[in-house]
């Protein structure tokens, strides 16, 4: 088994309408998988099916099997505390919470087991090391996270879903709301922790995708119109509709 | 929707059309410039090389500007990067066109060793190729590039022919050796314009469908693989 998610005939219904059409979709570990399309075109409605955050919207019907290690995640004895612990997502703005850089990380590690703080210490540091923050915030763990610039607040919501040790991140529009130069820096720590990390990113941004990730799928309409390497789908496209779409003759 | 991105893609295509006119006008005075015996026709080839030269650094410029302004993606990359690369090979022609002129003023101070026969027909035969290339290439046409591949053998088997036919004249004749060598490194050099015919051709197959047809990779790797 090659594969870390397997998608299989994945349907989604909004109420009467279909957001997520019959998806088949294989994402290998340790690589970046972007998700590319029109707004309204499902992409984050997939992307959260992954961790089943859809699961809280009123009228919603979801078919199919989502294999997250050849386990299914959308049979109802699944252990949802388990599945957000082991898949972790990164939202559009950032949202720490409104506590100091130090309780930001440690909140996830308290509420999944009983750590000392001797160790939380040392996850304070390693999570913090790992999104490049540890140097300029270090003498400043206590001062709250909401005085920190939208790229360091960024980089610490990533670090807090490090915290819990992840397996796959997914990401919806991480850089939406950061400036061009925090986005390359950003895109340079996805680059970093597909090493440790398998990684789906949403993003409108397609030169993002192409920077940052080695497969790209292009949903249109809620139907996986084209998935393969992101050099290939950049470069020469199967099908007319991702060329019309990449090149922005569409859309 | 319009983009302003094509406006200036149809500049650079224009602009190596305009470009590649001049080489096949270059071929065709060369060519005509040793078989009519017309050295002021050869001087103007070598002389008007260098508008070509030219035009290969304007075209570079602008798709190089391309590239850095607009980050194209899949067809508009592979037009972008197909462009420059037929634009080396155009330039590369004009040389070959020059080195003909060279060959022909050399040649045309001397009495004519022997009748051209087959020459003529390589030259024919390479400029019909370079102009089928033009014209595929302006229309996107895969279907016409991939007439021109087939086209090369028969260029080959000419040239063949007539690096013999000289060989032998120079054998029964020796007097006529520098012009014979002459007009085998003509032979060469119309032998070498079909093949950036070839080249273009194959770059149009790659832009109009993404496949890269060059030294047969593809059924090397099918073979490979299977």
């Amino acid at each position: 088994m090659s594969e870390k998610l397997k998608v299989e005939n994945l349907n989604l219904y909004y109420g009467a309408f279909q957001a997520l059409k019959s998806v088949n979709l294989e994402i290998k570990p340790f690589q970046v998988t972007a998700i590319i399309g029109p707004s309204g075109c499902g992409k984050s409605t997939f992307l959260r099916c992954l961790n089943r955050m859809n699961d809280l919207i009123e009228g919603v019907k979801i078919e199919g099997k989502i294999l997250i290690d050849g386990e299914d995640i959308l049979h109802s004895g699944a252990d949802l505390i388990r599945l957000r612990k082991k898949v972790g997502m990164v939202f559009q703005r950032p949202n720490p919470f409104p506590l100091s850089i130090f309780e930001n990380i440690v909140f996830g590690p308290k509420v999944h087991s009983n750590t000392k703080s001797r160790e939380l210490n040392d996850l304070v540091e390693k999570s913090l090391k790992a999104v490049g923050l540890w140097d300029e915030l270090k003498d400043s763990l206590n001062q709250s996270a909401l005085t920190l610039s939208l790229e360091q607040q960024q980089r610490l919501c990533i670090a807090r879903l490090l915290a819990v040790e992840p397996e796959v991140l997914l990401m919806d529009e991480p850089c939406s709301a950061l400036d061009p130069v925090a986005t390359l820096r950003i895109e340079e720590l996805i680059h970093e922790m597909k090493q440790d990390y398998t990684i789906v990113i949403v993003t409108h941004n397609m030169q993002q995708a192409a920077r940052v990730s080695d497969e790209t799928a292009y949903f249109y309409l809620g139907e996986l119109v084209e998935f393969g390497p992101t050099e290939k789908i950049f470069t020469t496209p199967s099908k007319k509709e991702t060329e019309d779409y990449i090149t922005g003759r569409f859309g | 929707m319009k983009r302003h991105l094509d406006d200036e893609l149809k500049r650079l295509k224009d602009k190596l059309f305009r470009m590649g006119l001049q080489a096949e006008e270059a071929i065709v005075k060369a060519s005509k410039a040793l078989f009519e015996r017309d050295s002021k026709l050869a001087e103007a080839v070598i002389k008007g090389d260098q508008e070509i030269n030219l035009a290969e650094i304007e075209i570079d410029e602008l798709g190089h500007e391309l590239i850095a302004l607009h980050q194209p993606t899949a067809v508009d990359l592979r037009f972008i990067t197909m462009v420059l690369k037929i634009n080396s090979d155009l330039e590369r022609m004009g040389d070959q066109a020059v080195n003909i002129a060279e060959k022909a003023i050399k040649i045309n101070q001397e009495p004519p060793a022997k009748p051209y026969i087959d020459l003529p027909k390589i030259a024919e035969t390479a400029r019909g190729m370079v102009r089928d290339a033009l014209d595929a290439f302006m229309k996107q046409d895969a279907a016409k590039a991939k007439e021109i591949l087939e086209k090369d053998d028969v260029i080959d088997e000419i040239n063949d022919r007539v690096y013999e036919d000289v060989q032998k004249l120079m054998r029964e004749k020796p007097d006529t050796i520098p012009q014979g060598v002459a007009l085998i490194m003509v032979s060469h050099n119309l032998e070498r314009l079909a093949d950036l015919a070839t080249n273009i051709a194959e770059d149009v197959i790659y832009l109009t469908r993404g496949i890269d047809v060059r030294h047969h990779i593809r059924e090397r790797r099918e073979e490979a693989s299977a």
